[in-house]
């Protein structure tokens, strides 16, 4: 083989293999940062009362997790020191994940590519981007370390290495191809626990509109009955 | 000797203790000893908890579904600070469990909970003491290398009222809840509290 083909075939090899890792980080992260967001909320008196993240998954939209809406009169979009106001859409506390929209014609960021979570593998590395301690654009990287499934084997959480902290909540886990895998959603804090974050599935968005609408006619048809037995 | 006097004061000081938190929750007696079934399906129910700091009791009812006519299962001063028991129950038919602990610092904790057993399995009733209060869990332990919450275990809301302390509870409910498949809530949160951010199209029409 002439030196010449050699070089070719290396560099085809090099060229091949940097497909299959994905993306480097900064490349990611110059990718994807635009779709995830700081989500700040406010008491009754608008007073500044909790923050988190959420990640843009359709034009206007967001998803985020609901604990970081908890006790909230209203909530904004901030990044980079501008604000949008957000309103909530969708709910599906079983699974605390949460719609959430802007109204306002300004606002441009775009949607994520979404990946296929029932795909994923034990090993792959994948990055979190979120706000953790509004520390706003903090990315981490890691590995899935576990995918959680319930008894009839579906997929339940994403447990992985990269490092999340309070305020990372309804953040963004990309695979390398900066694809959206899951929700950054919890910690394990127990002693002696050593990085261990749980994710949540990004497929659940597909069921998030029929499960909101259970959810919140189960909730206004309960307090319809409990309204009648009162009377 | 000293120590050896402290010990032997130290549960009769418990069960007064315990005698009188029973009375403040059935003014008139203790309630009657849980009998088992003695025909038909049953299930195989096990207390148990960590050593607790304070007296407990752990009741079933006669009635599950308006918890009324309370009986003992077990309670700490049987077993030296730990609820430690086994008995059976009914299969088939809902029962209720009523965790009543009393923390040092008269600080109350009490759960009420509703489950249905299934015949020839085997339940782990498990109380433990936190911080912040108690908890209670119920597991399936037919395979005991595969614990599994029970799936139709129910919270009951405790409303104890001025004149008792016992539960109260709203029955009407008890029979759709059991007979719902169980969700975990992994926000830990009620509609409720997203109710400002709702839009108002979310409540159907009047």
């Amino acid at each position: 083989m002439s030196l010449h083909k050699l070089c070719l075939l290396c560099g085809l090899i090099i060229c091949v293999s940097g497909t299959a890792s994905g993306m480097e980080p900064d490349k990611l992260f110059k990718m994807v940062s635009p779709s995830v967001w700081l989500v700040r909320t406010f008491d009754h008196d608008g007073l500044p009362l909790n923050s988190g993240s959420a990640v843009v998954v359709r034009a206007h939209q967001l998803i985020t997790n609901c604990h970081v809406l908890g006790e909230a009169s209203s909530f904004a979009l901030v990044k980079d020191h501008v604000s949008f106001k957000g309103r909530l859409e969708q709910v599906d506390l079983e699974r605390d994940l949460c719609l959430i929209a802007v109204a306002d014609e300004h606002f441009k960021a775009p949607p994520v590519n979404l990946a296929d979570s029932d795909q994923l593998a034990v090993g792959q590395h994948v990055i979190a981007l979120g706000n953790p301690r509004a520390l706003e654009m903090t990315l981490s990287d890691g590995l899935i370390s576990r995918l959680q499934r319930s008894d009839d084997e579906q997929l339940e959480a994403i447990q992985t290495s990269a490092p999340f902290s309070p305020g990372s909540s309804g953040g963004g886990l990309f695979d390398m191809d900066g694809k959206l895998i899951g929700i950054t959603q919890r910690i394990d804090v127990l002693a002696g626990s050593q990085n261990l974050n749980f994710a949540l599935p990004i497929n659940w968005l597909k069921e998030l509109p029929e499960r909101s609408k259970a959810q919140l006619d189960e909730y206004y048809a309960a307090r319809k009955a409990r309204e009648s037995t009162a009377k | 000797m000293t120590r050896k006097i402290l010990q032997f004061l130290f549960w009769p000081t418990c069960a007064a203790a315990a005698i009188i938190l029973a009375s403040c929750a059935a003014p008139s007696q203790l309630p009657p000893a849980y009998v088992a079934p003695s025909s038909g399906a049953v299930a195989k129910l096990q207390v148990r908890s960590q050593k607790l700091a304070g007296p407990a009791i752990f009741y079933s009812f006669d009635d599950p579904r308006a918890c009324s006519g309370g009986r003992i299962i077990t309670d700490t001063w049987a077993s030296k600070g730990v609820l430690k028991g086994s008995t059976a129950l009914r299969a088939g038919e809902p029962i209720t469990l009523w965790l009543s602990y009393l923390a040092p610092g008269e600080r109350s904790c009490n759960i009420v909970r509703t489950f249905r057993p299934n015949a020839d399995k085997n339940y782990l009733a498990y109380a433990l003491a936190t911080d912040s209060g108690c908890s209670l869990s119920i597991q399936d332990i037919t395979d005991p290398a595969n614990p599994k919450s029970e799936q139709t275990y129910v919270p009951r809301t405790y409303l104890p009222t001025a004149a008792s302390q016992l539960p109260h509870c709203v029955a009407a409910d008890v029979d759709t809840l059991l007979a719902k498949p169980h969700r975990s809530n992994l926000s830990g949160m009620k509609i409720e509290e997203l109710l400002p951010l709702l839009p108002p199209d979310s409540a159907p029409a009047k």
